[in-house]
């Protein structure tokens, strides 16, 4: 787990369309983490594409890697797809970690869909602050943990 | 790849030499391709030099150069010049090189003295010219391996060699010709001329020597032998000639005495066909390749014994090197020789295709060159790194390159992707430490140049890799081992199974490498410039400056073109990996480019294609970025439109930007539009931005608050303009505000109304009712009002306002838009309405109480019927409240004044003023253009069919007026549609404009009428009788004929009808005299009729006009609808069919006399008339019959003179009483010749009883009346 | 006495309640809100709806919670606090808020809701909702509905709202009368 250190992660829509983007990282600008999530689109579509038919696995692994960041990806049931943006360590990633960290941004995500005044069907990216905060939250505290 | 010595690049393959074909150049001289393969050392794909080969193989062999050059072509035709090699399970091949016959291979060095001493200087020995011990060898003293060793093992020195000799034989070239011709010709089959034995002697031992030169170097040797057709003895075929004893042995007798054996392959080459050439050529090499391949093992064990007698480099090092810096060129350092050894014993396994070796190899090399470069040697202890900059620095630097490429490349080739990418991470990072210490760091134009090489090269191979068949593994599908760090990797089908990926070990397809060389090529410029920028400052410190030539090298270099050609790379190969938005990115990123480039327009041709995307699935990150990059260029362009169509954009909050930077975005805006004066400006700049197409500060929802409306009625409509919570920063003045509609006579415009106070109303009702019409110009005639178009951020306008249709029809707000407007400049913000926005929210109105300023003080919202926008409104016609009823008694007759009773009801609130138009349509097919129907308001005069505009008078509210109209049907009874409009205005308001107009309210109502003609006429007309009677002047003679008219006439209405007269209009055709007397005297007939006798004299004609019938009638008690009004009466007339008088020769009449008595005889007079000047025969038959008896012949005959009249009489004494049958008389004339015979018609004027069945019948008394 | 209560209350609560699933429950009523704010566009308005809703409730819900709890007549209005909380809230929404804030003449008291399984997941838009609407209003509708059955009539109200970023969830019942003249027992 320690090698994780999440750069940024992305909830995206079911149209492709950016539901909320943090960026992490120090060295990067944001905008170069909405380019790297939007490009994710195409790659997770193809995966599910491929998974949806026999396993529908929503844990796609390592959509690919640019320059120093490694990008992962999970798609829910309805198409909301989350990615994660790793800084490239030079030793294998586990993929449980990865999938825990995953599982956890759908949890959060679960309860942002509860909140009866939450409009699905907007294109609008997510402002709640409790949902931000939960999703810093796990960005954060992997990042403390490789920080010493 | 270009740009670093090929021999280091490319693949290596055992090199064969042919001789006894001639050489490459004679290829050169014909004109196939296949040369280009011999020679280029370029990268060629191995299906093109197939391809020229195949060309090669259309060449006619007949002669023995043809044949030679044939199979020198299909040789060299699959030479392995490519970078990637023929493939793991490729067939053997060689590269093959053509010498000349007596060519001298570079004579081999002899066999050294015991290495150990190899680099003792004084030692005379004699070495490699390309050795370092070698002076004047471009390696002496210290160099480490220069191309040329690799270039004289791939192209130089064969590992094996073949001849190829002919058979000699009498036709053979040559002096022996002479001898040829003493020797008798005719010999013994089967025994072996002296002649062709001494030849063969000759040969063999010319093999000898080449086999025995060759064999000490080590080179296997090998012979074909080209049969020639001239060899079989006259026999053409081979077959027999295969089976020839001689020829076998004479081979055999070759081979034994030149001494080859078993091993040395001997190989005998029949005449034979282009494909049997090309196998044998295959084969040949196939056989060949374990040779081959043993060659280069032995040189792999020659070179590995050498590198076993070095001495450890840590030992006996040479002091010079630490000491004194390297003046004096200092020997090849001990380390310096393993790299050596290392890379001549990869370079010959990899020769031997012996990759996993060749790899090994390769990398120890590589790590033992890595460490000349370190500034403390950790092998050679004390050694210092190579002095920076110095030749062998550069050589090393590029052999290192080479050699991890070769590394990445071999283990592609051997399907371990991990491992290239590894190796090029290793030599990435290795070199990236050094290149600190160098001072030729990340912070140098030449480290980022170096870089970018390296991911281009590696991208470069991967390409080709994958072009040949390399796939590169799906992420999806690999892991990693997690515990061993080592760079391991399995295949598993499952990403969860596998525990981990370690990414960094995960290659990818080239596009990523591309445009990692692409990145580091722009970070390389950024470096460049800045240190160009450092250099144009006063006395900078000149030692950190890179050598001049290097300056110089990369002042040439257009750094933005490079990067675009490595993202378009790049580009390519996302695309065919079909990732779209990667493409996009890449796209962006030649973009920016280009923007650096300053080429802006073309960076803003990918901007804008790019943008929409981004727009569309709203990722307003970046497409804030690119609008921002587009308005660089675009006010680079001096496209003013543009800015100001990105500035709008800009406004809007879905960027998340500071409020401070919206502002600024807001001034920049303000400043284009109203101060900045710019040059070449056109007068006036018209820009039209589509709001819907863009992300919008502003939003509009319209309403008009009923689905229908009636013409002439007010109706209401509400736009709502809502500002974003964070846009505009500052208050927006527009200038105007238009609504514009399909029908451009309701189009609104409104002027900004300057009003001082700040208003900050979240929510501002707009009273855009009673607009005056005006004539705005560029706006035509508008509806125009001043009204505050002032919008804060965050705020709510409605703006309601009212229209009064003027037709039926759908009325549809199209367009709604703000406008700016500046001496310079008018810019619509246009909301485009007719493209439906899909909405799922009830439709609302406001309502509340609104205070002065129009601020909603209590907001309330009544929801309407529907949801979503309603920008249309159905028009349909104000009810008619009038009443229309028609009163008539039906069926209608022709010909009369048909009296109806309109009644018309006013059902309004208000007395109104109505007019009538009716018209009377007949049902016929026939148009009613010529339709012969009147319709009057008074029955004395006949207008026309229709009534236009007949003014009915005032109505009261709730009265009724009554009108009566006559229509008059003429000729057909069809039936007729009486097709009445009413149309009216309240007294109030009558519109000054005449109907159809505005303000007019009509109603239509139609009535059938059933018409049926009053009578039914039947006429017959019977001839009476005829006389000759002399006329006035008495020499002339006048016919006299009577006939009898006797016309029946019907009513068939069911109204009683009475006739005042009727009357025979005779045409006075030949002065006809008429006494007419009506039989009946009443004139009221009802199914009767009523008869007329006429004469008519001199007739001339046949057919005679007799003339019409005229009645003069009315209906007996008139149409209830008229009681006091006189209709006249009206007269229908027909017309009497004509008088019908067929032309004959011979007329017969008979006379029949009145009442005969049974027993009283009586004569039958038949007059017979023949109208013809000449004489006719009349034969007569007559029938008897039991009724009658008659005296005379029963056949007779006589003749009729011309222009005279016979008279035929027959007795008859009747019998019985009662109606009785006359005998048949039957005449007819005779003719001149058989068949000109005609029966006489035999008429009786005037006669009662009429006819049965051509008898005449008579009425006789009996004889005694009681 | 309070221990009793809790007893029956859990022990009502294990043995004689049909559960059903948590977040179901809670997006229901979520959704109802919603659709009422939705449709009303005032807060105002929606508080009365659910207020409304409630009571509707209430009237009926208070035969079941006799039938299952079997109780007799409170003794008085302190008595009537625990039961609401320990039972009533146990059993229909397992949750016990803590009764406090007895005003002087005890005819006023406050609950306090710890957990609300109403709020779960909620986070009210931030158009002024934080100050207009109170989410779990159709509590307070129920406790009147269902008190006016049994012949006291209280207004029920919130006063702080978690949601509303207030530290804590509190409602203020207040006794108006007892509908009957008949003077409950124990009173004298």
């Amino acid at each position: 787990m320690n090698n994780i250190n999440i750069q940024s992660i992305a909830i995206i829509g079911k149209q492709n369309n950016p539901l909320y983007i943090k960026n992490f990282s120090k060295s990067h600008p944001d905008l170069k983490f909405h380019y790297i999530a939007h490009t994710s689109c195409d790659v997770i579509e193809e995966r599910a594409g491929i998974a949806g038919s026999e396993t529908a696995d929503t844990y796609l692994g390592l959509l690919y890697v640019m320059e120093d960041l490694a990008v992962y990806g999970y798609i829910t049931n309805t198409k909301v797809k989350f990615v994660v943006v790793l800084l490239v360590p030079d030793t294998v990633i586990k993929n449980t970690d990865m999938k825990n960290l995953f599982k956890k941004i759908h949890n959060v995500y679960i309860n942002q869909v509860c909140n009866p005044f939450y409009n699905l069907d907007g294109k609008k990216s997510i402002i709640s602050k409790r949902f931000i905060a939960s999703i810093d939250a796990i960005g954060i505290t992997s990042d403390d943990v490789i920080s010493p | 790849m270009d740009n670093y010595p090929p021999e280091f690049i490319l693949q290596h393959v055992p090199l064969m030499a042919v001789f006894g074909l001639g050489t490459a150049r004679d290829l050169v001289e014909q004109p196939t391709s296949t040369t280009n393969s011999v020679q280029s050392s370029s990268i060629i794909p191995k299906s093109q030099s197939r391809r020229s080969s195949l060309s090669a193989a259309s060449i006619p062999i007949s002669t023995r150069q043809q044949l030679s050059r044939t199979l020198l072509a299909l040789l060299t035709a699959k030479n392995q010049v490519s970078v990637w090699g023929p493939g793991k399970n490729a067939s053997a091949a060689f590269h093959i090189v053509a010498v000349d016959k007596n060519h001298q291979f570079p004579p081999r060095k002899p066999m050294m003295r015991p290495p150990a001493h190899t680099h003792h200087p004084n030692m005379p020995v004699a070495h490699s010219s390309i050795s370092p011990l070698t002076p004047g060898s471009p390696v002496h003293p210290d160099g480490l391996i220069p191309p040329i060793w690799v270039r004289k093992h791939r192209e130089i020195i064969p590992s094996v060699v073949v001849g190829f000799y002919d058979l000699w034989h009498h036709t053979s070239s040559g002096p022996i010709q002479e001898k040829e011709e003493v020797s008798p010709v005719q010999e013994p089959l089967g025994t072996i001329e002296p002649i062709e034995r001494e030849k063969d002697n000759n040969l063999a031992m010319e093999i000898n020597e080449k086999r025995k030169s060759l064999l000490e170097r080590g080179i296997k040797f090998s012979v074909v032998i080209l049969l020639r057709t001239q060899n079989m003895d006259k026999s053409m075929d081979d077959r027999a000639f295969l089976k020839d004893q001689t020829i076998d042995e004479r081979l055999s007798y070759i081979r034994k005495v030149s001494g080859l054996d078993a091993r040395n392959p001997f190989f005998v080459l029949p005449p034979s066909q282009q494909g049997d050439l090309h196998d044998f050529v295959i084969n040949l090499q196939k056989s060949l390749y374990d040779h081959g391949l043993n060659y280069y093992r032995e040189h792999g064990k020659r070179i590995k014994k050498k590198r076993s007698r070095l001495p450890s480099p840590n030992g006996n090092m040479r002091p010079s090197l630490s000491e004194k810096p390297s003046t004096s060129p200092q020997p090849l350092s001990i380390q310096g020789w393993m790299i050596r050894y290392d890379y001549k014993l990869a370079t010959f396994a990899e020769f031997r295709q012996d990759m996993e070796t060749a790899i090994n190899y390769y990398e120890s090399a590589y790590n033992l060159l890595v460490d000349l470069f370190a500034p403390q040697s950790s092998i050679t202890l004390g050694a210092t790194g190579l002095p920076i900059r110095s030749r062998r620095w550069t050589e090393a630097r590029i052999l290192a390159d080479t050699i991890s490429l070769k590394i990445c490349k071999l283990n592609l080739y051997i399907d371990s992707p991990s491992e290239a990418l590894a190796q090029l991470n290793k030599h990435v990072s290795t070199f990236r430490n050094i290149s600190n210490t160098w001072g030729i760091g990340e912070d140098t134009f030449e480290y980022w140049a170096w870089l970018s090489k390296q991911y281009r090269i590696f991208a470069d191979v991967l390409e080709i890799a994958t072009k040949s068949g390399f796939t590169i593994p799906d992420p999806a599908k690999i892991s990693h081992n997690t515990t061993s760090s080592d760079f391991r990797f399995s295949i598993s089908n499952n990403p969860n199974i596998g525990s981990g990926i370690n990414p960094s070990m995960v290659l990818q397809h080239p596009g990523f490498y591309y445009f990692m060389a692409a990145k580091y090529n722009s970070l390389r410029r950024k470096n460049f410039l800045t240190l160009e920028k450092f250099m144009k400052k006063e006395g900078f410190e000149t030692s950190v400056l890179p050598p001049q030539n290097i300056l110089e090298a990369e002042q040439s270099v257009d750094h933005s073109t490079l990067t675009i050609e490595l993202l378009t790379k790049s580009y390519e190969q996302f695309k065919a990996q079909k990732t779209g938005r990667m493409t996009l990115y890449m796209a962006s990123e030649i973009a920016n480019t280009y923007l650096d480039a300053e080429k802006y327009e073309t960076a803003l041709k990918f901007f804008e294609r790019i943008a929409k995307t981004y727009r569309k699935e709203h990722w307003h990150t970046i497409l804030e970025s690119i609008l921002r990059c587009s308005l660089v260029c675009a006010k680079e362009l001096g496209t003013w439109e543009k800015v100001v169509e990105y500035l709008v954009e800009l406004l809007s909050d879905q960027f998340s930007i500071s409020n401070q930077k919206r502002i600024e975005i807001h001034n920049e805006l303000m400043d284009v539009l109203f101060k900045m004066k710019i040059a070449n400006l056109p007068e006036l700049r018209q820009v039209i931005i589509d709001m819907d197409e863009i992300n919008s500060f502003l939003t509009c929802r319209v309403q008009f608050k009923d689905d229908t409306t009636f013409i002439g009625a007010e109706t209401l409509f509400q736009i709502t303009f809502t500002t974003q919570a964070e846009s505009p920063p500052i208050p927006l003045q527009f200038a105007f505000l238009r609504f514009s509609y399909n029908d451009s006579y309701f189009n609104h415009y409104f002027r900004n109304k300057k009003n001082g106070e700040k208003d900050n109303t979240k929510l501002e009702w707009v009273d855009c009712k009673n607009c005056l019409q005006e004539d705005i110009e560029g706006e035509g005639l508008v509806w125009v009002k001043d009204v505050n178009l002032n919008f804060s951020k965050g705020i709510t306008k409605v703006f309601e306002g009212s229209i009064e249709p003027k037709e039926s029809g759908d009325l549809q707000l199209q367009a709604v838009s703000f406008g700016f407007l500046t001496e310079r400049w008018k810019v619509e913000l246009h909301f485009n309405l007719k493209n439906t926005r899909e909405e799922h929210s009830k439709r609302k109105w406001l309502i509340g109480d609104f205070d002065s300023k129009g601020e909603v003080t209590k907001p309330i919202y009544s929801v309407l019927n529907g949801t979503g926008e309603r920008t249309s409104i159905k028009i349909t016609q104000k009810l008619a409240r009038l009443d229309i009823q028609a009163k008539h008694s039906a069926p209608a007759l022709l010909d009369e004044h048909y009296p109806i009773e309109l009644t018309v009801v006013n059902l309004e609130q208000e007395e109104v003023k109505a007019f009538l138009n009716a018209e009377i349509v007949t049902d016929a097919p026939s148009n009613s253009i010529d339709s012969e129907d009147f319709i009057t308001l008074d029955p004395t005069t006949n207008v026309s069919n229709n009534l236009k505009d007949i003014d009915i008078g005032v109505i009261p509210a709730g009265e009724s007026v009554v009108k009566i109209v006559y229509v008059l049907g003429k000729k057909s009874s069809f039936s007729r549609t009486l097709q009445l409009t009413v149309y009216y205005a309240s007294t109030s308001s009558v519109p000054s404009t005449p109907f159809p107009a505005r303000g007019w309210i009509e109603k239509k109502e139609d009535f059938r009428i059933h018409f049926i003609a009053p009578f039914v006429f039947s006429f017959n007309i019977s001839p009476q009788s005829e006389i000759f009677t002399t006329g006035n002047s008495g020499n002339s003679l006048e016919w006299v004929e009577k006939h009898l008219l006797v016309a029946k006439i019907t009513t068939t209405s069911p109204w009683e009808i009475s006739i005042s007269d009727i009357d025979l209009i005779l045409l006075d055709q030949a002065n006809a005299q008429t006494k007419m007397e009506i039989a009946a005297s009443s004139i009221e007939i009802d199914n009767d009729f009523q008869e007329q006798e006429l004469t008519l004299m001199d007739i001339k004609k046949l057919n005679i006009d007799i003339g019409l019938l005229v009645i003069q009638w009315k209906r007996k008690q008139q149409s209830s609808v008229v009681k006091d009004i006189e209709i006249p009466c009206t007269e229908s007339t027909m017309i009497v069919p004509q008088l019908i008088r067929k032309k004959t020769e011979i007329s017969a009449f008979i006379r029949i006399p009145p009442n005969p008595k049974v027993g009283q005889l009586f004569t039958l007079i038949y007059k017979i008339v023949n109208w013809t000047s000449s004489e006719k025969k009349i034969h007569v038959i007559i029938e008897v019959n039991d009724s009658f008896v008659f005296s005379g012949y029963k056949q007779t005959h006589f003749s009729v003179p011309g222009m005279g009249e016979y008279c035929f009489r027959v007795n008859c004494f009747p019998l019985i009483a009662g109606k009785m049958k006359l005998p048949k008389v039957k005449m007819v004339r005779r003719g001149e010749f058989e068949g000109d015979e005609e029966v006489v018609n035999i008429i009786s004027p005037g006669y009662k009883e009429g006819i049965e069945e051509d008898y005449f019948v008579i009425f006789v008394r009996p004889k005694i009346e009681i | 006495m309070n221990k009793q209560y809790k007893q029956i209350g859990d022990e009502v609560w294990k043995n004689r309640v049909e559960k059903i699933n948590a977040e179901l429950f809670t997006l229901t009523y979520g959704s109802v809100v919603a659709q009422l704010v939705k449709d009303y566009e005032d807060y105002q308005e929606v508080n009365k709806q659910l207020e409304k809703m409630g009571y509707n409730i209430g009237v009926r819900l208070i035969e079941d919670f006799l039938a299952r709890a079997s109780l007799g007549r409170c003794a008085d209005f302190r008595e009537t606090a625990e039961v609401i909380s320990k039972i009533g809230f146990k059993i229909f929404l397992n949750i016990t808020p803590t009764v406090t804030n007895w005003s002087s003449n005890n005819k006023e008291f406050s609950l306090i809701f710890e957990e609300n399984p109403l709020a779960e997941f909620v986070e009210l838009p931030d158009d002024g909702a934080a100050d207009e609407l109170w989410y779990s209003n159709i509590l307070c509708g129920v406790l009147r509905g269902s008190l006016e059955m049994v012949q006291m009539q209280v207004e029920a109200n919130f006063i702080s709202d978690v949601l509303r970023g207030d530290d804590q969830t509190e409602m203020r019942v207040k006794l108006v009368k007892y509908l009957e003249e008949e003077v409950p027992a124990g009173e004298d």
